[in-house]
């Protein structure tokens, strides 16, 4: 089933131009690997750009011999330009490629506790705040109702929760903004619900004892 | 993994097997003629998209990578990839404009990078394919919407225009932009925010 909660615009224009940090690139790749309509909306952008292209004008001039040392090239052999995917993929289905290559097969993650019911790895990418995560969280779980300091971008991967934004399954993106305040989310109650999650700050749980807790264990 | 190879990826080329409908619209773009003959190793044909690109891929690879000696070296292997995967390019699919631009962001993204933009591959099992039962029935939407994308681009004042290319091709910021172009900063949004809206009417796209 394809995804209904979609990437945001800027988002489709921003991986169409090659400037998404490397963070965001893989939240964008994992959701449209699964979902064939932002993919249709990336050839959309593209097309665009390309268009814009069409119509600029530019005369700079090549350095000279830059074209012969070019031509010189043409016959160099080449690296094959697909590459094989063998031993990359998840034979689970549950990570598309992008995550797959940074984590191995699904059934190998070696998942730590984070809270309750939530256990998690770090995804080794650079980010400008907390670590991109792959999470899972007990089936039927209702996360402590928290704050938002930041923006919050998680895509699911399998199961899925319920907040009071929406329902979200296998694929969708789920992007909450930064004044969102009273976060509630309710895991689904059919299996344990995996998903990728990039914070820029913090969550700040409502309950004083729980956030007592996360400032001394640092989740 | 990659394999080493002497030979060139595979052609498609020649003789083309599209279905005329689908490359009629296409059929008097010079690139599109350019890279049907690169395929088939025209050298003078290589040599006329060179000279037809290389002011736009030069500006291109030097505001994305800033120093001119990377800049250059990174054109080279634009186009080296275009002469390289010419016979991989079908014209139902994209046009060679949007074709080589794509081209261009990928060498630029793997030049700044140790790690390579993520890959999107159809022999991933977790890939999701398009619910369309008939692959050309698909492409002919596809090109549908990808004229109507070109017509609304078009249709855009030269103005806006303008900043939309420094900030999506160039990748250049407001600030850039503005210097550039001799206009304050606060024109530079407004008009990427009437372009993007003309063309989030004219194409329904969702609002950021």
């Amino acid at each position: 089933m394809s995804p209904t909660h979609h990437l945001p615009q800027g988002w489709i224009m921003a991986w169409a131009s090659g400037t998404l940090p490397p963070a965001h690139e893989i939240l964008a790749a994992t959701h449209l690997t699964l979902c064939p309509h932002c993919r249709a909306r990336v050839a959309q952008a593209e097309e665009a750009i390309g268009a814009l292209i069409e119509r600029e004008t530019c005369d700079v001039e090549p350095p000279e011999g830059a074209l012969d040392a070019l031509l010189a090239r043409l016959d160099e052999p080449v690296a094959v330009a697909t590459p094989e995917l063998d031993g990359t993929t998840d034979p689970s289905g549950i990570l598309p490629l992008p995550l797959a290559q940074l984590t191995g097969p699904f059934h190998e993650i070696r998942w730590r506790w984070v809270a309750p019911k939530v256990k998690g790895i770090k995804l080794d990418v650079p980010t400008i705040g907390l670590p991109l995560r792959l999470i899972k969280i007990r089936a039927g779980h209702r996360l402590p109702i928290h704050d938002h300091d930041g923006p919050e971008r998680a895509i699911v991967l399998r199961g899925g929760w319920r907040d009071q934004t929406g329902h979200y399954r296998r694929g969708d993106a789920c992007f909450v903004s930064e004044d969102m305040q009273g976060h509630e989310q309710v895991m689904d109650d059919d299996t344990d619900c995996i998903a990728i999650v990039l914070n820029d700050t913090p969550i700040k749980a409502r309950n004083s004892i729980l956030r007592l807790a996360a400032s001394i264990l640092k989740v | 993994m990659t394999r080493a190879s002497p030979r060139r990826v595979p052609r498609l080329y020649p003789p083309p097997r599209w279905p005329l409908a689908r490359t009629r619209d296409r059929a008097r773009d010079p690139d599109q003629a350019l890279l049907r003959r690169i395929a088939c190793d025209e050298e003078a044909a290589f040599r006329t998209l060179y000279e037809r690109w290389y002011g736009k891929l030069s500006r291109f690879t030097t505001s994305r990578l800033g120093q001119r000696a990377y800049a250059e070296e990174c054109t080279q292997e634009i186009f080296l990839r275009i002469w390289r995967s010419a016979g991989s390019y079908d014209p139902g699919k994209a046009s060679p404009t949007t074709w080589i631009y794509t081209i261009a962001r990928n060498a630029v993204i793997d030049q700044l990078r140790s790690r390579s933009r993520p890959l999107l591959d159809q022999r991933d099992p977790a890939w999701v394919p398009s619910s369309s039962q008939q692959p050309c029935d698909e492409e002919l939407v596809q090109r549908e919407i990808a004229a109507k994308v070109r017509a609304a681009v078009q249709q855009l004042p030269s103005a806006q225009a303008e900043v939309l290319t420094k900030s999506y091709f160039y990748h250049l910021t407001s600030r850039e932009i503005a210097e550039e172009s001799g206009i304050p900063v606060g024109t530079v949004k407004s008009r990427t925010r009437l372009a993007m809206e003309r063309l989030r009417r004219a194409l329904r796209w969702e609002q950021s």
